[in-house]
């Protein structure tokens, strides 16, 4: 019997519905993934799980992408943490702000599915 | 991807498609209070509010297989970036929000995403007002 645990994975996504197809491209990939609606919450739960990943939408409610990003780098028991920023508007600037701000990669929305499962698997697992 | 290959994905896709009344609800009455104005409404607010239906669509709507859709409210969302809401006039919005109900329309009621529209003078102008902001 196998006792292998599923990397955990963490998405800080408040549109509805790209949350939903996020959870549920990455489970059927063998990935659980906790979802959290603003920047707040996924703030309140980074001690919480050892997770594998953090996926982190930009324009989030009450606490930024940005703001949950220095969050992270700033608190050690997490500050390794591979961050998976969601960037749509400003591309550009996104790109900037995420290098300066120790993202691991950027992903443009909107993304194929796919595409984001590939990337996630690449970041967890390194293939 | 195929929408119909499980029925999870199938039930996520008509929950979207779902969600466009909504959006043109609220795009029809953010229109509605700018041209009330200078009686009714706050045109920072208006801006702010049809830019974040643009903006939301814009980064949700190819993930669903509604390319167009993305590809219109993006143009919004850009557009509305360069014109303060200050100079928002209710004509030019009418155009281009009216433009984005109409393709969400289409889009629920066909399930897909709606073709014909690339030559339109509507989307032809806000693409090219924001054009440089792609480069």
């Amino acid at each position: 019997m196998s006792n292998q645990v599923s990397p955990q994975i963490l998405l800080a996504e408040d549109e509805e519905h790209i949350a939903k197809l996020v959870a549920f491209k990455l489970t059927r990939e063998g990935y659980e993934v906790t979802i959290a609606r603003n920047g707040k919450e996924a703030i309140d739960q980074l001690l919480l799980k050892p997770w594998s990943l953090l996926i982190l939408d930009v324009m989030m409610p009450i606490c930024d992408g940005w703001q949950v990003l220095k969050q992270v780098r700033a608190t050690p028991a997490v500050a390794q943490l591979p961050v998976l920023m969601l960037t749509a508007k400003s591309f550009q600037q996104d790109m900037v702000n995420a290098a300066e701000l120790g993202a691991t990669q950027f992903l443009k929305k909107p993304f194929e599915p796919a595409n984001l499962a590939a990337v996630v698997r690449k970041l967890i697992e390194g293939v | 991807m195929d929408w119909n290959s499980d029925p999870e994905l199938k039930a996520m896709h008509a929950e979207f498609v779902g969600s466009f009344a909504e959006r043109r609800t609220g795009l029809d009455r953010l229109s509605r209070d700018l041209s009330m104005m200078p009686l009714g409404g706050d045109s920072a607010e208006i801006h702010k509010g049809i830019a974040f239906i643009a903006h939301k669509l814009a980064g949700a709507a190819a993930s669903y297989g509604f390319p167009l859709l993305t590809e219109v409210s993006a143009a919004l969302e850009d557009w509305l970036s360069l014109t303060p809401p200050e100079e928002l006039k209710t004509g030019i919005v009418n155009e281009f929000t009216g433009l984005l109900t109409e393709v969400l329309a289409k889009a629920e009621h066909d399930q897909v995403d709606p073709k014909g529209y690339e030559k339109d003078p509507r989307l032809e102008k806000l693409l090219a007002a924001t054009t440089h902001l792609r480069r």
